[in-house]
């Protein structure tokens, strides 16, 4: 009874049913992994090697040119000033939405029972594709015809009144402020959410320790929503940096590049230009942009939360 | 004693101030279109925005729909409809064999495919137009079921996957015993009782492919093969300064989500919320 | 023939982490045998290793006359019960029964006909239309038992069935689990439970198992038998302290000579007892340890033999019995469990006799000295 039998582990599986066994996964993994592996992952690496080629896309006239549409990116400002936009565009969206979302789900949250309904009509704009949010707003935003400026107008701002779109000044504020109006209720539902995670009686507690309502939200529930805010900040960020539909369909990324995203200008080069070479080049180096920026976000928010 | 007097009134009155505000800014650039669609061009021109329309006028609607409105629709459904079905089979087989089974690739597998979800699609852009072309889907509905159906993968395998892990372990044996090999468990014990981790991917993938505009921009080209999105996209071209038809055009592509919405509100909200998952 | 047999079964997880070592178990056609020990003593596990449910070990495991070890679970013939149930929460009761019938392409009208007959004997042929959610705890229980039935297994395994249960439903179940094996008279049963009174209500024979350094010394079994044979004659230690409750006292001693009546040892307080054990292999002045259960120490008036003198801590009335805790005890308090009210306060002395036939001893490695009477 003293000695241990060390012969091979092996029990349960075996004989026809091993084979089918070994094979299952593969067998269930197969049609995604075959899906991924021709949609995502062959085209990432051939967007690569496109990228290393000068080509109209027409025919078979491609020419090899190394490094050279690497270099022409590096130093084209066009495209860093589109990067750049892309960043002023997560700065803002999360400098916008983040305050008013809260704001919102606090609200909500004290809002007994109109809040439902509050929260199901705020949430409308998040069902709304982009092209149709592009197109109503390129309407509203309009010099002459549109809502914007003649609510201005009846307001008594009329000096106000703006070509929103049409001025490089503005352009790219009024696109990220569409854009903070769809997003805000997004936040906001995850706010809500947060906050309806906070312990009930913790609060209690609190109010029998003489706390009041103030402190408790400062001092408790917004510590609480540490984590959810900085799940908000990454999706807001990672979100902008990939930003097309709205931007294309609103102002195409004039004018005069004013409002150009890393997306629009790949577009551009690839499909009204015809150089699809160099536009593989754009988007193999916006796939580096948001990689790094996604990674840099990640690992610090990762920091964070192991200092938590 | 909770919180003072003062601060008890302005909470009484800031919640609803703010919250009424919100609502506004809402529902003033909806109310704008809604309100336009329903005026005639000349009518766009001569009165104030903000005035009410003369008529219900329906003449908007009747042009868009006599247009081929109807086919982008129908193409929509089409192409929605296939790709949430596949998807959902799909991702669920690959999220049993994450959950359920041991090989030795499985942690690494699903954190490559997890991966995907940061991917910006646009890399994927010029390459997938290329292969579309080759295999000679380009302009039919069925170039775009492949870039819908792989994209949203990642997001819905991750998702069935925390799912899957919470069904009980006894289930799966109870039904080893009982006799069922791994795809009599996968169809007869996993896949119905993940109903509801499917609805959430349904919904999810089935609003974001609905509202989809690149991929249908790019690999389709004619009326007979573009989905809504395109709808608007096109009348634009051909309305050109007629803001209240192509307002019309709008508002019909909104309204299918809209009154999905009014039936499930909270089951969209929750569904739409499982883009929180990403990153 | 459905004898089950175990022979040099070991698992590990991982390279040095034992869960079950030397496993030598035979368990008769019929006979119903339960696993019992302490959590982590790989009591379930040895159980699904029975069901097919457990691979990755060593050793062999028979069913009949053929091994398993490579069988799938559904091709073993035996059926499970599991503790959380592990119904099918989108399938009717009928459907859960008939499941694994129609998994096994049995005639409709043969998968009714022993739907319906399960459903007779555990009386909820009400139920059958219903889903496992709209079932109190003890009717997905009776269904759990059905799915078993149905499949006329030769093997009914139990992981812990009653653990969800509320006390009085588990008192009620336990009784019926009773009847299945009787009304079964040929099919066998092994039964996983972490409650000895489970054990010894339903047992043919139990298997107890230990954990630990325990189990690296002598392997899992720490003894097998007849519940009562477990309880009178344990094997060790162990098997000592884990059947009883409260559990049997243990008393530091030391041996001083073997005589005809037994071996004689004198306890820390000074009084001698004799036990009637065969000590003769023990050198004089060898630590031992006497074991005495509670309900085994009776009080006495006046002088007597085999007595222990103790003064009282405190006393616990249920009424029926009492528990009177003796300071002195060593290493952990001395406990008697006397009808009545006790007839004793704190601070008390009191007297209380251990009838040698009822007194153990252990020798340094926690084994059990042979009685003499059954040698």
């Amino acid at each position: 009874m003293t000695d241990i039998s060390t012969r091979p582990a092996d029990g349960g599986a075996g004989g026809t049913a091993l084979s089918l066994k070994t094979f299952a996964p593969a067998i269930f993994l197969a049609p995604a992994v075959l899906l991924l592996a021709v949609y995502l992952l062959y085209p990432l690496v051939d967007s690569f090697r496109l990228s290393l080629f000068d080509w109209n896309g027409l025919g078979s006239d491609a020419r090899f040119v190394g490094l050279d549409n690497w270099k022409k990116l590096a130093t084209d400002a066009l495209f860093w000033e589109a990067a750049w936009n892309n960043i002023l565009l997560a700065f803002f969206s999360v400098l916008v939405q983040m305050p008013i979302a809260l704001v919102l789900a606090v609200v909500l949250d004290n809002a007994g029972k109109g809040s439902r309904i509050l929260k199901i009509l705020y949430f409308l704009p998040l069902l709304m594709s982009s092209v149709a949010l592009g197109v109503l707003f390129k309407y509203f935003y309009d010099v002459t015809f549109g809502p914007l400026n003649a609510l201005l107008d009846f307001v008594g701002l009329g000096y106000l009144a703006q070509d929103w779109l049409g001025d490089t000044r503005f352009a790219l504020g009024a696109v990220i402020a569409v854009v903070c109006w769809q997003y805000i209720p997004f936040y906001m539902v995850l706010f809500m959410a947060g906050l309806a995670s906070f312990p009930a009686d913790i609060s209690e507690a609190a109010k029998l320790d003489g706390a009041s309502e103030a402190t408790i939200f400062w001092k408790m529930k917004l510590p609480h929503l540490k984590g959810t805010l900085r799940t908000a900040i990454v999706l807001s960020v990672i979100g902008a940096l990939r930003y097309f539909d709205l931007i294309y369909v609103m102002t195409g990324g004039g004018p005069e590049g004013a409002s150009e995203l890393m997306a629009t200008y790949m577009y551009r080069n690839v499909f009204s230009s015809f150089q699809l070479g160099y536009g593989s080049t754009v988007a193999s180096g916006m796939f580096i942009v948001v990689i790094l920026i996604a990674s840099v976000l990640m690992r610090l928010s990762k920091r964070y939360e192991t200092e938590v | 004693m909770a919180s003072s007097p003062a601060a008890r009134v302005t909470g009484r009155i800031a919640v609803p101030v703010l919250g009424l505000f919100w609502l506004a800014v809402t529902t003033v650039p909806f109310l704008f279109m809604v309100m336009t669609s329903f005026k005639s061009q000349q009518e766009s021109f001569s009165s104030s925005v903000w005035a009410l329309p003369k008529a219900l006028d329906l003449v908007n609607y009747e042009s868009v729909l006599e247009g081929p409105f109807l086919t982008y629709f129908k193409n929509s459904v089409m192409v929605v409809v296939i790709s949430v079905i596949l998807i959902m089979l799909i991702s669920a087989m690959a999220a049993f064999a994450f959950a359920r089974m041991r090989f030795r690739l499985n942690d690494a597998l699903f954190g490559l495919i997890v991966a995907g979800m940061i991917v910006p699609i646009h890399i994927t852009l010029v390459p997938i137009y290329l292969l579309t072309r080759q295999l000679g889907l380009y302009d039919s509905q069925f170039a775009l079921i492949g870039p819908y159906v792989a994209t949203s993968l990642p997001i819905s395998v991750f998702i069935l996957t925390e799912f899957m892990r919470q069904i009980p372990k006894e289930l799966e044996e109870a039904a080893r015993l009982d006799g069922c090999g791994p795809f009599a468990i996968f169809f007869k014990v996993f896949l119905p009782l993940s109903g509801p981790g499917l609805s959430t991917i349904a919904i999810y993938n089935g609003i974001m492919l609905w509202n989809e505009f690149i991929f249908a921009y790019v690999l389709t080209s004619s009326t007979s093969t573009r989905t809504l999105p395109l709808a608007i996209w096109d009348y634009q071209g051909q309305y050109t300064s007629n803001i209240p038809a192509i307002l019309a055009v709008v508002t019909l592509t909104s309204l299918p989500l809209v009154v999905a919405y009014a039936f499930g509100q909270e089951k969209i909200v929750k569904g739409m919320m499982a883009g929180s998952l990403k990153g | 023939m459905t004898k089950i047999t175990l022979s040099g079964v070991n698992k590990s997880f991982g390279a040095n982490f034992p869960v079950i070592r030397n496993v030598d178990l035979t368990i008769e056609e019929g006979e119903f045998c339960v696993f019992l020990g302490p959590s982590g003593c790989g009591k379930s596990t040895l159980l699904r290793m029975v069901a097919g449910l457990e691979s990755g070990y060593s050793g062999q495991i028979s069913i009949g006359d053929r091994v398993v070890d490579k069988v799938e679970p559904a091709d073993r013939q035996v059926a499970m019960v599991f503790q959380n149930y592990a119904l099918y929460p989108h399938m009717t009761v009928y459907d859960n029964m008939a499941f694994g019938l129609r998994q096994a392409k049995t005639p409709k009208d043969e998968i009714d006909r022993r739907v319906q007959e399960a459903a007779r004997i555990l009386q909820i042929e009400a139920l059958l239309e219903r889903m496992p959610k709209a079932l109190s705890g003890g009717q997905r229980q009776r269904v759990a038992i059905g799915r078993a039935i149905v499949r006329q297994p030769k093997v009914f395994l139990f992981d812990e069935p009653l653990s969800n249960l509320d006390a009085a439903l588990r008192v009620h179940m336990r009784s019926e689990i009773a009847t299945l094996h009787r009304n079964f008279p040929a099919a066998s049963m092994i039964y996983v439970t972490h409650d000895q009174t489970e054990a010894m209500a339903l047992a043919d024979k139990i298997v107890l198992l230990h954990a630990g350094k325990d189990m690296l010394k002598h392997g899992s079994i720490a003894q097998v038998g007849k519940p009562l044979d477990l309880y009178h004659r344990p094997r060790n230690l162990f098997v000592a302290g884990f059947l009883g409750s409260p559990t049997m006292n243990f008393l530091e001693a030391t041996f001083v000579a073997q005589e005809p009546a037994g071996a004689r040892v004198v306890l820390k307080s000074g009084e001698e007892l004799v036990v009637p054990v065969d000590g003769s292999a023990l050198a004089a002045g060898a630590p031992v340890t006497l074991g005495v259960r509670p309900e085994h120490l009776a009080p006495v008036v006046g002088p007597a033999p085999q007595t222990l003198t103790r003064k009282v801590a405190a006393v616990e009335h249920f009424g029926e019995y009492s528990f009177v805790y003796l300071e002195g005890g060593t290493p952990a308090p001395l406990i008697a469990k006397v009808p009545g009210d006790g007839g004793v306060k704190a601070s008390d002395s009191a007297t209380y006799s251990a009838p040698a036939d009822c007194c153990h001893l252990f020798d340094a490695d926690g084994i059990a000295l042979t009685h003499l009477t059954n040698t």
